[in-house]
């Protein structure tokens, strides 16, 4: 074993600049069960009927997630708050970004151009790209690319995806035995209810929080994470049995027949009744929480027909650029002309494309001056008020101070100082 | 007539100007754009190269277990065989019963064995002859073959192997 794992660390010091992490991950017909359970376990709780189409739909996504290069995105340690991270390799993305991006989905995949709509994009099977589909688009693909997310939230149950563990499944790297244990196997599960989340990057985390806590995978046997701890203890048979129930680990060893004492030889986790159950649990774990996903896409999808926020950010790289741009020449215009109009009053305006860009551009992440005030600005537009109020007061001073930096007749959003007498009702100009 | 021509050399240049303005403005969005996708794009291009590199060597390691011929049809074939070699003190050919990666580091422990500890191999061979084997087949990958010698209460020498996915010969994988 020591052998072994000392071959391992010097094939990854041999292979410094060669990319090498790569992951397996439940085998297809796992994620094809787990999927069907899940949507079972959904309709029953919510009477929501899924078509056999429909149910087929979600069910191909999960099962294609894992093609080309997309798998060295599944991985999420929320410990350390990271992607697939190996000494000396580039770090990847972590998979709850990797959901929930659709830009980085598209570049990821080089389908990326700077005219192509946001949720336009070839490759991208994002969460939000499932809901603007399901409301303004195709449904049937918003089913599938619902599958698609479905996978990543099943991945984060298999233990080596939340512990860092690459399990490539080449000669210098093993598989994973709990994704060679659980190949092919049908979960029978039932939820009590649907758990209530508010968003997908709170329920990954929370997944991928259970899994790593409380299990171990084969290149982390009670290395590298604080929990779980080994406590010979918790010792029940042959087994160490952890806080949720779970058989953690086969222990191997002797008990002195004078002293009582236990003396440890060997801990395993290459154990058919050790991945048992890991598999009730963590199967378990699975349909409750993508139960819960489901529930919430069908409540993302009522909120974006009722407010058409992705509609509305459904922009290209350059139809955000230009319109973030507009609000430059309204500040050239108004040096001109002059104008009474206040940034909230700008913001009211262009209320709906001003929103659309600054929501899209945290994704494309273009450089924009004082975006956060363009921000607030429309937060106050929005709250029917001009934007005098003592929050945007204090932004107010500390851009003024780098007034002389920012008016330089570029994109770049220009507040006027406040004077000393009145600062509260100081306007806030775009340019 | 000269007022004309002005008018449409003012207006050629105008329309050049604002023209040439679009062009700069679209070269710089292109080369912005193009700067804001770099880094995902490497990303992507390493992970190809990685796709590309586990795939070489999921081949290599295939190709290493189709060349191997050592190994018995069943565990205790192979251990017989290794014991065998053991005895012979054969450190080389002991080593041929592992997972062909494995082999390399397995001959210097066998060597180290044989040169070093030799009161302890010779225990492990006498255990062996006493035939006190356990047959423990909960793995999921392997099995293991657990060696107790009665008279003491020590640990069991456990040997641990898999079949050769390619030849059916079953190999040591840990001892």
């Amino acid at each position: 074993m020591e052998n072994y794992r000392v071959l391992k660390i010097s094939i990854t010091l041999l292979l410094i600049f060669a990319p090498q992490d790569f992951s397996n991950a439940y085998s297809i017909s796992t994620h094809e069960n787990l999927t069907n359970n899940i949507i079972d376990e959904y309709e029953r709780l919510s009477g929501v009927t899924f078509t056999e189409r429909q149910k087929a739909l979600v069910v191909s996504g999960a099962k294609y997630e894992d093609l080309d290069a997309r798998p060295v995105n599944h991985f999420f340690d929320p410990v350390n708050n990271r992607g697939l991270d190996l000494p000396l390799v580039p770090k990847r993305n972590a998979s709850p970004e990797w959901a929930t991006n659709p830009y980085l989905q598209a570049t990821f995949l080089k389908n990326a151009s700077k005219d192509t709509k946001l949720y336009n994009f070839r490759g991208d099977y994002s969460w939000h790209r499932a809901v603007y589909e399901y409301v303004h688009g195709d449904k049937e693909s918003a089913l599938k690319t619902l599958g698609h997310v479905l996978h990543l939230l099943e991945d984060l149950t298999s233990v080596p995806h939340t512990r860092n563990d690459a399990h490539s499944g080449s000669w210098f790297d093993g598989s994973s035995y709990y994704e060679d244990y659980t190949k092919g196997l049908d979960p029978d599960v039932h939820v009590d209810a649907i758990r209530g989340v508010n968003s997908v990057g709170r329920l990954f985390k929370d997944t991928a929080m259970y899994t790593n806590e409380n299990f171990l995978s084969r290149d982390t046997v009670f290395e590298n994470f604080k929990n779980p701890r080994l406590n010979l203890d918790d010792r029940e048979k042959q087994f160490i049995i952890n806080n949720i129930g779970a058989k953690l680990v086969r222990v191997k060893g002797r008990e002195n027949k004078k002293t009582g004492k236990f003396k440890l030889e060997d801990l395993e986790l290459n154990n058919n009744q050790v991945m048992q159950s890991y598999w009730e649990h963590l199967s378990r774990r699975t349909v409750e929480d993508g139960a819960a996903l489901v529930d919430l896409f069908f409540r993302e999808v009522e909120k974006e027909r009722a407010s058409g926020e992705l509609l509305a950010m459904n922009m290209s790289y350059n139809e955000t650029k230009r319109t973030l741009e507009q609000f430059g020449a309204f500040g050239i215009a108004k040096k001109i002309y002059g104008s009474s109009l206040a940034a909230a009053d700008l913001a009211e305006l262009n209320r709906d494309k001003l929103r659309g860009a600054l929501s899209a551009n945290k994704y494309y992440k273009i450089k924009v001056k004082n975006e956060e005030v363009l921000r607030r600005a429309l937060a106050g537009a929005g709250a029917g008020t001009k934007v005098y109020d003592s929050q945007l007061a204090s932004a107010v001073q500390a851009l003024g101070r780098d007034r002389g930096s920012s008016d330089n007749g570029s994109d770049a959003v220009v507040v006027e100082a406040p004077a000393p007498a009145e600062p509260a009702r100081e306007e806030v100009f775009l340019f | 007539m000269k007022r004309v021509v002005y008018l449409i050399v003012f207006g050629a240049l105008v329309f050049g100007a604002y023209f040439a303005l679009r062009l700069y403005d679209d070269y710089k969005t292109e080369i912005e754009f193009q700067q804001s996708i770099a880094p995902y794009r490497q990303m992507a291009e390493e992970s190809e190269q990685y796709m590309k590199y586990v795939a070489r060597e999921k081949e290599r390691t295939t190709e290493m277990l189709r060349a191997d011929t050592y190994g018995g049809e069943t565990p205790e074939e192979t251990l017989a065989l290794f014991v065998e070699a053991l005895e012979a003190r054969d450190a080389k050919l002991a080593s041929k019963y592992y997972l062909p990666w494995l082999q390399k580091e397995a001959e210097k422990d066998m060597r180290d064995w044989m040169e070093n500890y030799e009161d302890g191999l010779e225990k492990f061979l006498e255990a062996y002859k006493k035939e006190i084997l356990k047959k423990d087949e909960s793995y999921v990958a392997g099995i293991s073959l657990d060696i107790y010698d009665s008279s003491s209460d020590e640990y069991p020498y456990v040997i641990k192997m898999q079949q050769n996915k390619e030849t059916k010969l079953w190999k040591i994988t840990e001892f």
